[in-house]
């Protein structure tokens, strides 16, 4: 990954949790369009985050 | 800050105090205050032989384990080098920043002394305060925390420095904003990133 994608997913997972989850498919749908690679990236690391424990 | 009364308790307990290094450090601080690139660098090995010895000191009045209470000794290992009456608050920052390095690779050469005692016989695990935030387990390798860490700080360098000020430098978000100059809402914000990046990364390597 280059930095200039990681920045990209980081937007990405920026907007999705700023947004309510059933939201989320949408804001996906526009921004990875068919770029299936993004969504791959996004979804993976939206799922750790889900699983990693919150303590801000 | 809760310096005054912490200090007290440490020289009520009879704690000495490394005098030249403390001066040393002092010195260090406020010239990496007034612009001086090289005085982070120099206070690495400073702080870094001090942690040893504190982390000697604190498994020594434990059962077996290898529970290093990370954060704990960070803040004793400020009240013990920094003469705190004469900080500002940048400055604590500034130190907390050095102590984070230090701290990290305190915790990768001892990981790497283990293994190489059990001859690659399986990595040493070490068990942090903050282990459960970035670790799918409680307790977390720390040559492969390490690595990740590098490979974070290789796509994003902000993150990076997030992670190693509130992971191994027990900072709170608001300090890790101070001593990074940035607000504490970012601070926030790429830390959650950099968490989740971290988590799906360990994840990887214990499954695999």
């Amino acid at each position: 990954m280059t930095p200039e994608r990681y920045q990209q997913i980081g937007r990405l997972l920026d907007a999705a949790l700023e947004h309510a989850p059933d939201e989320r498919a949408t804001l996906l749908a526009q921004a990875c369009g068919a770029d299936e690679a993004l969504r791959r990236e996004f979804e993976s690391l939206l799922n750790a985050h889900e699983r990693s424990k919150w303590t801000p | 800050l809760p310096g005054v009364p912490w200090r007290m308790v440490l020289l009520i307990n009879g704690a000495s105090i490394n005098e030249p290094t403390s001066q040393e450090l002092t010195q260090l601080l406020r010239e990496w205050s007034r612009g001086s690139h090289t005085a982070q660098e120099r206070m690495i090995p400073l702080v870094y032989d001090e942690l040893r010895r504190m982390a000697k000191r604190q498994l020594r009045r434990q059962p077996p384990g290898n529970t290093l209470q990370t954060t704990a000794l960070v803040h004793e290992a400020y009240l013990r080098l920094v003469d705190t009456s004469q900080m500002e608050w940048q400055d604590r920052a500034h130190f907390f920043a050095v102590a984070a390095r230090a701290m990290r690779c305190l915790l990768v050469d001892r990981a790497r002394a283990r293994q190489a005692e059990k001859r690659g016989g399986g990595a040493q695990r070490v068990e942090l305060d903050e282990a459960a935030a970035v670790s799918p387990e409680q307790s977390v390798d720390m040559l492969m925390l390490d690595e990740a860490l590098g490979r974070l700080a290789a796509l994003d360098q902000r993150q990076g420095q997030i992670v190693e000020l509130r992971y191994f430098g027990g900072m709170s978000l608001e300090e890790t904003a101070e001593a990074l100059n940035l607000s504490a809402i970012t601070v926030r914000r790429e830390w959650v990133k950099a968490k989740a990046w971290l988590y799906r990364e360990l994840s990887r390597g214990q499954t695999e």
